[in-house]
């Protein structure tokens, strides 16, 4: 590979990194939208990029990526404090946020991100390539009984949250039933809306490679910015540490646990690093907030950056996660050198977005005392409106306040968000069990 | 930046007290911090410093990385090597041109440009069949290397293969290179592009 084309690309891997920084100052903004609005400008202007090499944008959104792999959750971290009215469960980083550690909870996620970004560098480029190809060949067959399996452990897994205090039998048997039925009335109601978005989706055609972003966006940008403006709770001033308490045994069990829920649901359509982390924690007995908080980061990172990277492995054909289906519009990478290239700049800028975390999390805290957090989460949510918008047109509009009233049940009533997953799992499922289509005719969707 | 007041904070108690390293909330020199539950001792903490110096040694690795990608090549592969299980990967042949062929349309784009590499190693009488799409054999021409029958040539691309066919598909003009007479050759490898 030419050198001129090598330090292009690491510079333009850079930009990608600094413009991941602002967009991921907005909670509840997706990256894959920020290559959704780079796609549309690259399309707009094609003649423009076609003299360019496929590997300079491919550059610019794997920075995009990494960047935002390491950075997003730092927003929602501290300007969506959690108000006990609206969220049952109060998540380790939360409560972290509430003892005014928020700081400390950033750096310890950010240790599994690092330790994610280690295992990409060090062991994608020697031992990923045959063992992707043996994973990718043993669970082809069997990935429909799998996700099937998810589901059936998603559904089960719903418990109920009150704690029996009302004074009759009956008010406390409601309030038992309650939360658990209407998690799976969000599940059914989410999966309604995925089949309809698989087979009859009413986004314009020219923008059907983001059919998916109002779904999304809908069930759970928009839900966790509103409820954040109905917060009455303060965010508590936070302290930046210098140190984290930090042990062995929970970097090695956190990060093991992580990895494991990015792989698998680097391998399994439809299975985010949500659902795949609750699994992968009960398979690795992991215990504390410290393994748990760690095990997103590394999660999150290995889901959105180390299985985009089987997408450029030689011969082993995977293409997983948003950001490999933008690039597989414009670019197929084949040589061993792309690939090399893509590990490096991933390697790179994901110790460069490392080493932002202690400043980025400063700025962060800095941002949540001078301005209301209200305010941001306001602004996050027209931002988010305007962009499926100018993407999805109005049709894009209806499907997200449909998405947006599904959203709002298990936040109103106390189930898990977990359940609205179900709009990719449920239609991906019967698709792959060649069930898809009978289904969508009974449901009149064909 | 101490966002929070270490003494008298949301928390914390009078004076004389120490800063809880993880929530700054004042207490006294215990073990655990009984507001956060944090160990206080330095043993058993990381420096952020520590941290930056592990991501500094990762960052190393990534510069490794990127100077091994800018040094490597796809070795040169034995056309009597190349079968179906190969197909739709990258690879590299080096050879002289038996045979050419110019398919020529209304558009321009859809013109395509093939001709047939000989290593010598192939079963079938002309060797492997290499296309070149429109832009890339305009580009070719433009720069005047169009490879002609009896040039060496070392081109590399995609592999396509089925019952009764391969075909090598050149990606970009960079990968068509046509050796002059006399300059050294790539030895073959066993199998390129794995």
């Amino acid at each position: 590979m030419e050198l001129s084309l090598l330090f292009m690309s690491i510079v333009l891997a850079l930009v990608g990194v600094g413009i991941s920084a602002i967009a991921s100052l907005i909670p509840g903004l997706h990256i894959y939208n920020v290559i959704a609005i780079t796609m549309t400008i690259v399309f707009a202007v094609y003649h423009f990029f076609s003299g360019l090499d496929p590997m300079l944008l491919t550059s610019f959104l794997i920075g995009l990526v990494v960047g935002f792999s390491l950075l997003f959750t730092i927003s929602s971290q501290f300007f969506q404090p959690c108000d006990d009215s609206y969220r049952y469960i109060m998540l380790p980083h939360e409560k972290f946020l509430y003892e005014r550690r928020g700081h400390e909870a950033v750096i310890l996620g950010s240790v599994g991100s690092l330790v994610a970004i280690l295992v990409i560098g060090l062991f994608f480029p020697t031992f990923g390539q045959p063992v992707a190809v043996f994973f990718r060949d043993l669970l082809r067959p069997h990935l429909y009984w799998i996700a099937g399996a998810v589901i059936v452990f998603l559904l089960m897994t719903e418990w109920p949250k009150d704690p029996g205090t009302a004074p009759t039998a009956l008010k406390r048997i409601l309030d038992g039933w309650i939360p658990i039925c209407m998690g799976y009335v969000s599940f059914a109601l989410a999966s309604l809306l995925g089949m309809f978005i698989f087979y009859r989706t009413i986004i314009p055609t020219d923008a059907t490679f983001q059919s998916l972003m109002p779904v999304f966006v809908g069930l759970f940008a928009i839900p966790s910015q509103l409820l954040t403006l109905l917060a009455t709770v303060k965010n508590p001033p936070q302290h930046v540490a210098k140190s984290v308490e930090l042990y062995t045994e929970d970097v090695v069990r956190g990060s093991a646990s992580g990895l494991l829920a990015g792989i698998f649901a680097g391998f399994t359509p439809a299975i985010t690093p949500g659902p795949a982390l609750l699994l992968t924690g009960h398979a690795t007995v992991t215990g504390g907030d410290r393994q748990f908080i760690i095990g997103g980061g590394a999660g999150r990172v290995m889901y959105y950056v180390g299985t985009l990277l089987f997408f450029f492995m030689p011969g082993v054909f995977l293409r997983r996660g948003g950001a490999a289906i933008n690039i597989s519009l414009f670019f197929v990478p084949e040589t061993y050198a792309q690939f090399l290239s893509i590990a490096g700049i991933i390697v790179l800028t994901g110790a460069i977005s490392f080493l932002l975390v202690f400043w980025y999390s400063r700025m962060a805290i800095w941002i949540a005392r001078k301005i209301n957090y209200k305010w941001i989460s306001f602004f996050g949510m027209i931002i988010m409106i305007g962009l499926v918008a100018a993407i999805t047109s109005w049709q894009g509009l209806i499907i997200l306040a449909v998405s947006t009233v599904i959203g709002m049940v298990p936040n109103l009533w106390h189930s898990r968000r977990i359940n609205l997953l179900a709009c990719l799992l449920v239609p991906m499922c019967l698709n792959m069990s060649g069930f898809g289509p009978d289904v969508a005719r009974w449901l009149g969707f064909l | 930046m101490q966002e929070s007041k270490a003494e008298g904070g949301a928390h914390g108690g009078g004076g004389g007290l120490l800063p809880c390293p993880s929530c700054g909330a004042s207490i006294e020199p215990v073990e655990v911090c009984y507001y956060c539950c944090s160990a206080t001792s330095p043993d058993k903490r990381v420096k952020e410093t520590t941290l930056m110096k592990c991501a500094l040694f990762i960052l190393a690795l990534g510069v490794v990385l990127l100077v091994a990608a800018g040094m490597v090549g796809s070795p040169v592969a034995k056309i009597s090597d190349l079968d179906v299980k190969d197909a739709f990967q990258h690879f590299r042949v080096e050879g002289k041109v038996t045979k050419t062929q110019m398919v020529r349309t209304p558009y321009k784009a859809s013109d395509i440009y093939t001709f047939w590499l000989s290593d010598g190693t192939e079963a079938n009488k002309f060797g492997l069949k290499v296309k070149v799409e429109g832009p890339i054999y305009y580009t070719l021409e433009q720069e005047k290397r169009v490879p002609v029958k009896g040039d060496l040539v070392n081109v590399e691309g995609t592999f396509h293969a089925g019952k009764g066919f391969q075909l090598l598909t050149v990606n970009t003009s960079s990968m068509l290179e046509i050796i002059p007479a006399g300059a050294p050759t790539m030895p073959p490898d066993d199998k390129g592009g794995e």
